[in-house]
């Protein structure tokens, strides 16, 4: 086994090969949001990656990557720490994969060369330390579409493109606000710096949590909340094909709950494969619930039929006592 | 030891085989078997990954070893002797069974049961709560089917190797406290069941770097496909994430897929979830064609990745230490130089 930890040695990507889409990220690790926590408003420090080349808005998450089936892809990442970048659910070689204790960190530059097999949704995020690093928002959507784009996905049925109207991507998560007062190498040479327990006190789709956010957009504060935040909220008709892309970017079980007025709620791919044939959400106290555990994504489609306005709700779990520590939910609003 | 050598000597009585996985073994016929096995159950040490030594309880045996793996076939009649050295009560259940019984403290027990149908099943004591359990009285029964050596169940897929991964999570307060106050203090860890705060996260009672044995890494050429036999004897839910290759879901808690299987890059592990997956070791689907074309060669290049739980939580040993927690690797485009004890008792069938 290679193990080269900690020793920033980053090599010319092997196999170089001329790309069909290329991305660039730079870290940055000073993102603020600001969040309502036990009824007072606090600073939360976070991480990510930028997108140099478009506005370089510092975001949390970090901006999507969208591509086609059958594209050859660079990810060239720029960061002045120990970082990378780990395409998670994509299979490159080792010095591709973004994990250092198998290939190598980045402590300057190095584009990560892969081919994009298999529509489907997908998520990248930092693999250095990733217990904190991951927690501090080192992530973002990963979208591999059919190679006719946008539009269709595959699911209910290997090879079965299904067409949608209306699409969302939700990623979940836990923050715990303490963690900020980590250092970025917080016990990685040991020491018990608490790593294990984690105590969320802010819940958030896209970021965004049900009481005021505040994030910065072109360098102005604006204030969201996650029932009508752009992005977060479904805005659909009758009849409408509607695909959500959920994806846990959390440590703790979610139970996700969708009122059965929806109609029912289909599984049609999971964790960037689609199902031969789509899964049903069971129903319970009329919502179709499932639980999602860290890092799984789901591919939900769903045709409402009833107007009105919807709640989702994740209920966040203790990882032990399945507990719930905490709630995040969004609207579904159908005309 | 020469394991044929053993074997042979004994006959066609069963026998007991020694490994990095201790395994119960049994020479090959043709249908059901009685077998017998002595377990005891008492107290050990178990030395973590950064050096911390901690006091577990645990069915253990001089040649198995502490949480050992038991080879059956499905249908086998499987008498095992419980000599409780505790002094508390202990018991031996398998998981999603009726099977179980009870093991006073400081007496021996014995006791039969039909081996159940095909699968993986977690042997456990049951009792406080779970406590018994998590401080380290648990094992993996392995039920292969009748007949067959390279499937799960009967029309399975089929596997090249076999692997099983035993996950578990120690809190060193509980640990110490059963230390410090005697074996019975479980029963009062069982009102406190809240506390329980894990600082040590195990794949096979090892972690990270610990696991690079042919008994946990999964290693093999491209199209070598391997059977890991997961259960989670912990008290935390975990996110098995494996890099290198989606592996197919074969099983969950004994309900089995022969036709389809689902692909995860995922695979939700909850307390006492038994999940078997095959892991294809199919070339890595996201590497470009184009780098093959320009010379790079699996066999002459073999893979790594990691194999972890995305409960990052678990990545930790005493509380930091990334990534010494539950975490393996997975080669690919290499033979091992040792089979896995799991493979090698099954070719005896």
């Amino acid at each position: 086994m290679m193990n080269a930890a900690m020793v920033p040695m980053e090599p010319p990507t092997p196999y170089w090969l001329t790309p069909d889409v290329r991305f660039e990220r730079e870290v940055v690790m000073d993102i603020t949001h600001e969040y309502m926590i036990a009824g007072e408003p606090h600073s939360v420090y976070l991480w990510g990656f930028i997108d140099p080349t478009d506005t370089g808005e510092k975001t949390f998450p970090s901006p999507p990557m969208r591509v086609k089936q059958g594209q050859i892809v660079h990810t060239f990442l720029k960061a002045s720490h120990i970082h990378t970048i780990h395409h998670h659910g994509i299979e490159p070689t080792t010095h591709n994969d973004g994990v250092g204790h198998y290939s190598f960190d980045v402590q300057g530059e190095y584009t990560y060369q892969w081919y994009a097999s298999q529509s489907g949704t997908y998520f990248y995020h930092c693999h250095v330390n990733t217990v904190l690093h991951a927690e501090m928002g080192m992530y973002g959507a990963l979208i591999i579409d059919p190679p006719t784009g946008p539009g269709t996905v595959e699911g209910d049925g290997i090879g079965n493109f299904l067409p949608y109207d209306v699409e969302a991507i939700w990623v979940v998560d836990e923050l715990d606000s303490s963690w900020r007062e980590h250092s970025e190498h917080a016990a990685l040479c040991g020491g018990d710096a608490g790593l294990n327990r984690l105590y969320p006190d802010v819940f958030v789709i896209n970021g965004i949590s049900n009481e005021a956010t505040v994030l910065k957009v072109g360098g102005i504060d604006v204030t969201q909340f996650a029932d009508t935040a752009p992005g977060v909220a479904v805005n659909a008709k009758m009849g409408d094909r509607v695909l959500i892309r959920y994806i846990h970017a959390g440590y703790f079980p979610q139970k996700v709950s969708i009122p059965e007025e929806l109609g029912p709620v289909k599984v049609i791919a999971e964790d960037g494969r689609p199902l031969a044939v789509a899964e049903t959400l069971d129903v319970v106290n009329d919502q179709s619930t499932l639980v999602i555990t860290p890092a799984e994504r789901k591919e939900f489609y769903l045709i409402p039929t009833t107007a009105g306005s919807f709640r989702v709700t994740m209920e966040i779990q203790h990882w032990i006592t399945r507990r719930v520590v905490g709630t995040v939910s969004t609207l579904i609003n159908v005309q | 030891m020469d394991r044929r050598g053993f074997l042979k000597l004994s006959g066609g009585a069963a026998a007991l085989v020694a490994g990095n996985v201790a395994l119960f073994s049994w020479v090959p016929r043709a249908g059901a078997a009685n077998v017998t096995i002595n377990l005891s159950i008492a107290s050990s040490n178990l030395t973590m990954i950064d050096g911390r030594v901690l006091h577990v309880l645990s069915y253990q045996n001089a040649t198995l070893g502490i949480q050992p793996t038991i080879v059956c076939q499905e249908g086998d009649t499987l008498t095992i002797t419980l000599n409780n050295t505790l002094g508390t009560n202990s018991a031996f259940a398998i998981a999603n069974t009726d099977i179980r019984t009870d093991a006073a403290a400081n007496a021996t027990t014995t006791f039969s049961f039909t081996v159940p149908s095909a699968g993986t099943y977690i042997f456990h004591d049951d009792l406080n709560n779970g406590v018994n359990r998590v401080l380290g009285l648990h094992g993996t029964l392995v039920a292969m089917p009748a007949g067959v050596k390279n499937q799960p169940f009967a029309g399975g897929p089929t596997f090249v190797r076999q692997y099983k991964w035993l996950l578990g999570n120690y809190d060193p307060v509980w640990c110490d406290a059963v230390q410090a106050n005697g074996d019975n203090y479980v029963a009062s860890l069982a009102n406190q069941a809240d506390s329980f705060e894990p600082k040590y996260f195990t794949i096979n009672g090892a972690s990270f770097d610990q696991t690079h044995n042919a008994n946990t890494e999964l290693m093999g050429a491209v199209g070598n496909a391997a059977l890991v036999r997961m259960l989670n004897a912990g008290m935390a839910v975990h996110s098995m994430h494996f890099h290198g290759n989606h592996v197919e879901v074969c099983s969950i808690n004994h309900v089995n897929h022969a036709d389809y299987r689902k692909k995860k890059d995922v695979i939700p592990m909850f307390p006492l979830d038994t999940r078997d997956v095959l892991l294809p070791f199919i070339s890595p689907p996201d590497i470009p064609l184009g780098e093959f074309a320009r010379g790079l060669d699996l066999a002459t290049s073999p893979q790594h990745y990691p194999m972890h739980c995305h409960t990052e939580l678990s990545q930790t040993a005493g509380g930091g230490f990334y990534p010494h927690g539950m975490h393996t690797g997975i080669v690919i485009g290499k033979e091992p130089l040792t089979e896995p004890d799991l493979t090698q008792d099954v070719a005896q069938l």
